[in-house]
């Protein structure tokens, strides 16, 4: 998956967003289990590909499809949002507008969104498709038309919410929901947070920077003394433990986050 | 001085899970077996070897939740009525492999652990097994650190800082009031660190706390001694890295100690192996066959024709691979000592219930590693990371990456297709929360207790263990329901405090049926 995100080039537009450009069996097989098609380990490639269509005809998800599937939800209209909560069940709105990114990996960022009835209607009334613009903006102060590159993705408005896959890490990002206009200004309908995305490697920076921090524990306090500065050598161990935190980070990483706890099953089972 | 120091820490948590409305609730389980399988049994090695004079410096790390469970005392009763189901059904089965002679063994060891357990429970700890973890810091053998106050998963409840404040300020607070002393270390759930949260560390006086791997290997600058030594955040709190070599030997399936064949086998339990009329009394009362803790196999092999388990032999599999453990420690830290200019030291954090719950034999494993450790050896030496930077105050400044111990590395377990629908409900609550703290800087009377109950329904909402179920699908609609529930009646407490018209009868429910933290003050959290 990172190979396939590392190889586009373009920051102007994605088009495929969050369509593999070359279907590997293996990220056909993740999109079938992430639709819950059975006997999909026995299916050859093409196989895969009619299963996941015929999926799509019948589960009519909107396009483009993506990476990872969300759970199915029925989507009132704007129209059913409640004007008072009730406390039954949580709301799928709470009439406010907003955007929020989220970053799930070096690679892939997760946004959600919502609109206040006035900017339901106002997406509503207009014909244009909303679309997310995404721009990088690290290491400046963005004031909305100073981003380093951006690109546009149309999204299902009534799903709420995306997974964004990007082909470099360590970038600082934000997003507007809108329309992109003919003279390639955008009109924002939203603005969202900023987030960082991870590193997906080791820092290239070698300066080596020493702190003598003595702690007081009665007052829970530091006193920081800076020592040297300067780059030193890097020892011996350093090829060994860059492989072995790309093991870590690497699809085929194991999960050390269960809990566990009474029947829950561990993700590394001792048997 | 040793060649190399390693640092043994035990991640202790469990989701909070306190059901007084029903009279049974199978998920309080949880809670039982780990105090039966785990903690009671770490107690017994600890203390053990307190007794005999043996040195060791190890670090515990106790969730708020788990902290606040084992000083309530609706589930110490519950615990010991749990207990006594267990002994009966030992002592069942007793009678039930009388003339099978390898069977019987093993019941009689059951039948024993769980009398002692109950005996020690109830008569050595008076219930609380808090006192007795303090009695053994104080003795200079364990330092005691904590874990965000619900386990809420801080990247990315980052969205909303007051969130991850609110988290941290009340995990201090809690710990502070259970045991005596502001906690040095703090345990970021899931090892989930992004860069900039330590700034809420340091500003609630929290030393030092651990990343997995990668976010030491990927720290910026790029620290000279790896993951091998700590580093210091620009605001001064010390970073630890979980050195996966050792982990591995304990957590892999494939490479792992605990799937020894001579181990026993987690998953032939007799709560789904005998005939349901004998059975029934022991497990849930819905006729739902569940674990009883009672197992009579050992791994074996790949196969399913298992053979019985056999104690004694188990134990001395146990010493075998702790010395194995110290063995390739002790190669370890030789080569990197080599390469370096100070000791290495050497990480391995675990989720304790990997010990005695998943792994039976566990407890004895860690037992016979201290001993070894203590007695059989100078190269490796034992070490706790408020020890280690008395040691080496000086070390590298240097930003640690962001990362988490999860699937991949990264968010992913926590934010997916299954459970990303959490995290707008998450931010819109913790906002709301931010702006009536701050709405009623110092209220009293009920809109007090309200404003302070709200916190709480807040904090139980963020556990990172809803949505991780949620990914699993273990126990997934018991996380859905948990989490609404919680959601839905924060927003109702809101509403009300907000129209100056709370429900007193209603409060005092809610008081009374999620307890934890009770002397939270709503005001700590101010940011305005």
């Amino acid at each position: 998956m990172k190979e396939i995100r590392r190889k586009s080039s373009s920051t102007k537009s994605l088009k495929a967003a969050g369509r593999p450009k070359k279907n590997r069996r293996a990220e056909l097989l993740s999109l079938a289990k992430a639709f819950g098609i059975k006997n999909r380990h026995r299916m050859t490639r093409p196989q895969l590909i009619q299963a996941l269509e015929s999926h799509q005809k019948k589960s009519r998800i909107s396009k483009p499809t993506r990476l990872r599937a969300k759970p199915a939800r029925t989507v009132p209209t704007p129209t059913a949002i409640r004007p008072k909560q009730t406390y039954d069940d949580l709301p799928w709105s709470y009439g406010e507008t907003e955007l929020v990114l989220m970053p799930v990996d070096p690679f892939l960022i997760h946004a959600y969104w919502d609109f206040s009835p006035e900017d339901w209607k106002k997406v509503r009334r207009r014909r244009r498709p909303v679309v997310l613009r995404v721009y990088d903006v690290t290491m400046i102060r963005f004031d909305g038309t100073n981003a380093h590159s951006h690109f546009d993705l149309p999204v299902a408005l009534e799903a709420q919410n995306w997974y964004v896959p990007l082909w470099s890490a360590e970038k600082s990002l934000c997003a507007d929901l809108g329309w992109p206009r003919p003279d390639g200004s955008f009109e924002t309908l939203v603005r969202s947070n900023g987030i960082q995305t991870a590193r997906s490697g080791v820092s290239i920076f070698e300066e080596a920077r020493w702190v003598e921090v003595r702690w007081d524990r009665q007052k829970a306090s530091r006193l920081i003394r800076r020592k040297s500065t300067g780059a030193t050598p890097r020892p011996a161990f350093w090829p060994q433990l860059e492989k072995q935190a790309a093991g870590m980070t690497g699809e085929a990483a194991g999960d050390l986050s269960s809990r566990a706890i009474g029947t829950k099953t561990p993700h590394k089972t001792p048997a | 001085m040793p060649t190399g120091y390693l640092s043994l820490v035990l991640h202790c948590h469990l989701p909070y899970v306190r059901h007084p409305e029903h009279d049974y609730f199978l998920e309080e389980n949880w809670f039982y077996e780990a105090l039966t399988d785990t903690y009671l049994p770490f107690l017994e090695v600890f203390e053990g070897l307190v007794r005999d004079g043996i040195p060791f410096r190890l670090t515990l790390s106790l969730s708020p939740t788990l902290i606040a469970m084992m000083a309530d005392p609706l589930l110490q009763t519950r615990y010991l009525r749990h207990l006594d189901r267990l002994i009966e059904l030992s002592e069942k089965e007793l009678d039930r492999t009388r003339r099978q002679p390898e069977f019987h063994a093993v019941a009689r060891m059951y039948h024993e652990r769980f009398s002692q357990s109950r005996d020690r429970f109830q008569n050595r700890y008076g219930r609380n097994l808090l006192p007795a973890f303090r009695r053994l810091e104080a003795e200079g053998v364990l330092e005691i650190i904590t874990a965000a106050a619900t386990h809420g998963y801080l990247p990315l409840l980052g969205v909303r800082p007051f969130a991850v404040r609110t988290q941290i300020l009340a995990a201090v607070d809690y710990f502070h009031q259970s045991m005596g002393r502001p906690p040095d270390g703090l345990w970021l759930p899931e090892c989930g660190y992004h860069p900039g949260l330590d700034t809420a560390l340091r500003e609630a006086g929290i030393r030092y706390f651990f990343v997995e791997t990668h976010g030491l290997a990927y720290a910026q600058p790029r620290p000279r001694c790896g993951i091998y030594a700590p580093v210091y955040c620009p605001t001064g709190v010390a970073a630890f890295a979980r050195d996966i070599e050792s982990s591995k030997q304990v957590w892999s399936a494939e490479e792992g100690y605990p799937g020894d064949y001579d181990y026993r086998e987690y998953y032939r339990d007799i709560g789904f192996e005998l005939p349901m009329d004998y059975i029934r009394p022991y497990i849930h009362p819905d006729g739902i066959r569940i674990n009883t803790g009672i197992k009579y196999y050992r791994i074996t092999g790949k196969t399913n024709d298992k053979q019985v388990y056999h104690p004694p032999r188990a134990i001395e599999k146990a010493a075998e691979h702790a010395g194995n453990f110290i063995f390739n420690r002790q190669r370890q830290v030789e080569h990197l000592a080599s390469t370096m200019d100070r000791p290495p030291l050497l990480v391995a954090p675990y989720d304790a219930e990997l010990y005695g719950h998943w792994w039976f034999e566990g407890p004895e494993w860690i037992n016979m590693l201290i001993r070894k450790l203590a007695c059989d050896q100078e190269i490796v030496e034992l070490i706790t990371p408020s020890d280690y930077l008395e040691k080496f105050p000086v070390n590298q400044e240097s930003t640690p990456s962001a990362s988490s111990w999860g699937n991949k590395g990264y968010s992913d377990v926590w934010l997916n297709g299954r459970n990303d629908w959490v995290w707008r409900h998450l931010h819109k609550a913790a906002r709301r929360m931010e702006e009536l703290v701050n709405q009623y800087p110092n209220t009293g009377g009920t809109t007090r207790r309200a404003l302070n109950q709200a916190v709480r329904k807040l904090l139980l909402a963020q556990s990172s263990d809803w949505p991780f179920m949620m990914k699993t699908g273990q126990q997934s609609d018991y996380a859905v329901k948990r989490f609404k529930d919680h959601v839905l009646r924060f927003t109702r407490l809101a509403d009300e405090i907000e129209s100056g018209s709370v429900d007193e009868g209603w409060l005092k429910e809610l008081e009374e049926r999620d307890n934890l933290f009770p002397d939270l003050d709503y005001r700590r959290f101010r940011t305005g």
